[in-house]
């Protein structure tokens, strides 16, 4: 066994025990209830929401995709997805995020199929929604856990196989046991060590290359097209992103779920203001990093760009570093898996049984017991799916974030138009999503992009539809409009 | 929607055309302390920007009586 493999396992065992702490001390403050073991009772304070949303927000494509975007694409990768972040994340938490917080606190709702089918009276809402929330889900767990997999064996030089399964593990007896209380308060503790650890590697590399000048001036000198955005950024795609990843993040059920946790409305004020700012501190180190690869470690193809990041610490850090490295790569991973997996399993337990068999579910405490179990059962399905590596998860994760996005006019609708409707919901929901495929699958619908992304069309579609089909149908009783709207008022 | 719920989309909105930034697309210079291209600064800056927008909001838009609930 290398040096480089024991620090590896070293640190991986350390950080894996501290969260299996952080899960067994909120297992015992968790109530067997649903209301604490699905959303911690709905008391986190700011700092706790905070680190729960963003390290949520932060995936394997922070630590991974960025850097390399930024070796291959330069220093615009900042604006394209930072900055586009920083600015619509935060409005679509006031916008969306404080009001559903209102009403989920009144009324008790836990996930969005049960907010917005309660909002129209409508189980074919809560029904289309829970649909396709879990479509767009569970390859994206799929693919975090393979994340989580290959950093093992690209750092520490161990099986896949084995990185994978581990981090599914823990993932899953931290969740199973702690709840939202767990998963937030470990969230905590991640997003600290992906920080810290980004911070710490920006200026220890910086310093191995001759300080932050002498690099960035030989990036300059050697590939100035990497310092502006001519050639490589497109103008109609850079506009386009704004509706990909900023605006899918409401609509993830993961974040949106947290979102009804924090304990007051002050606790959202404080993530509104300081959610810009964590991009700012966080993401320049790690495109930094990846800009300053392209000139000590040049000629990697895409695949093998994506691991700039590690390979960067690998060549110019001592070996602890590496350890460190797939710590902070784990926590941007399993902070993401945690959330998704308590969220879908939150869902199945009260979208689908709860709607279904409702009594069977309330009865005797079993609605905790059955989001137990669903959690263990997402997690065999993620290591089935990280087992078979299929080609189509990849396919589905990539074009999820739109499919996320296109409900969020939906969910605009719903707080801001008393005058639309389930049908208007149901047309802007399903039609674009039917039509999402033949966009990145084949080429019939190219044409209908005028060279922007498919996102933009769809949205358009999709916001028309809610509007006319909202018009031409009846509205809803004006008590169902009342119970959501005197809140807001 | 408010009036300065509208207001705050149409910062919104101002915030998306300075993004779009068509006027610094192949701009490199000033390189802030020889390592801050224009891009990074610029946008930076605009991060900056949408952190006060955000103050505005919560103190001017955000309703005063929401933690009644």
């Amino acid at each position: 066994m290398t040096e480089s493999t024991v620090s590896v396992l070293a640190v991986a065992v350390i950080y894996l025990f501290v969260l299996l702490v952080i899960g067994w001390w909120s297992y015992r403050k968790t109530l067997p209830t649903p209301e604490d073991f699905f959303m911690a009772g709905r008391a986190f304070g700011p700092i706790v929401l905070i680190f729960a949303v963003y390290a949520t927000n932060m995936t394997a494509f922070y630590m991974l995709g960025t850097p390399g975007n930024a070796y291959r694409q330069g220093i615009g990768t900042y604006g394209y997805i930072a900055f586009a972040s920083a600015l619509v994340i935060p409005a679509m938490f006031y916008l969306i995020g404080y009001r559903a917080w209102l009403v989920g606190k009144r009324y008790g709702y836990m996930t969005p199929p049960e907010l917005f089918g309660a909002r129209y009276e409508s189980p074919a809402v809560a029904v289309v929604l829970f649909v396709l929330l879990v479509f767009y889900t569970v390859p994206y767990i799929v693919t975090s856990v393979i994340g989580a997999g290959l950093a093992l064996e690209s750092l520490g030089k161990i099986p896949y196989l084995w990185g994978a399964a581990s981090v599914l593990l823990i993932t899953m007896l931290y969740t199973v046991f702690g709840g939202m209380r767990g998963t937030a308060w470990t969230s905590v503790f991640q997003g600290l060590v992906f920080i810290i650890v980004g911070l710490l590697a920006f200026v220890s590399i910086a310093n191995a290359l001759g300080g932050f000048a002498a690099i960035t001036q030989r990036v300059y000198a050697e590939r100035p097209e990497l310092l502006q955005r001519a050639g490589n950024f497109d103008p109609k795609d850079w506009f386009s992103f704004l509706f990909i990843a900023p605006l899918a993040v409401i609509a993830f059920p993961h974040v949106f779920m947290r979102l009804l946790t924090g304990k007051s409305a002050r606790t959202l004020k404080a993530l509104t203001v300081v959610y810009p700012l964590l991009f700012l501190l966080t993401w320049p180190p790690v495109i930094y990093i990846g800009l300053w690869g392209s000139v000590v470690i040049p000629g990697l193809d895409a695949r093998s760009s994506d691991a700039i990041l590690p390979m960067m610490i690998a060549r110019f850090l001592p070996t602890v570093m590496l350890g460190l490295g797939l710590a902070a790569i784990w926590a941007a991973i399993m902070s993401t898996l945690d959330a998704m997996m308590l969220t879908l399993s939150t869902m199945l337990t009260r979208d689908l049984l709860g709607r279904f068999f409702p009594h069977f579910v309330r009865e005797k405490g079993r609605e905790v017991v059955l989001g137990r179990l669903f959690i263990i059962l997402i997690a065999l399905v993620a290591l089935l799916g990280a087992l078979l590596r299929p080609g189509t998860i990849y396919d589905i994760a990539k074009f999820a974030f739109t499919g996320y996005s296109l409900s969020v006019p939906a969910m605009l609708a719903s707080f801001y138009w008393r005058r639309s409707t389930a049908w208007g919901v149901l047309a802007s929901l399903v039609i674009p999503n039917l039509l999402l495929p033949f966009y990145y699958f084949t080429p019939y619908l190219s044409w209908s992009t005028f060279g922007f992304l498919p996102v933009v069309p769809l949205m358009v579609l999709s916001s028309v539809l809610l509007v006319l089909v909202s018009l031409w149908t009846r509205p809803p009783s004006e008590q169902a409009v009342s119970r959501f709207f005197a809140i807001f008022d | 929607m408010s009036l300065r719920e509208r207001i705050f989309v149409l910062i919104l909105v101002l915030f998306v055309v300075l993004h779009l930034d068509l006027w610094g697309w192949g701009r490199i210079e000033p390189m802030l302390f020889g390592w801050i291209p224009y891009h990074i600064w610029y946008h930076g800056l605009l991060t900056l920007g949408v952190a006060l927008c955000m103050i505005w909001l919560i103190v001017r838009v955000w309703p005063r009586d929401s933690s009644q609930f």
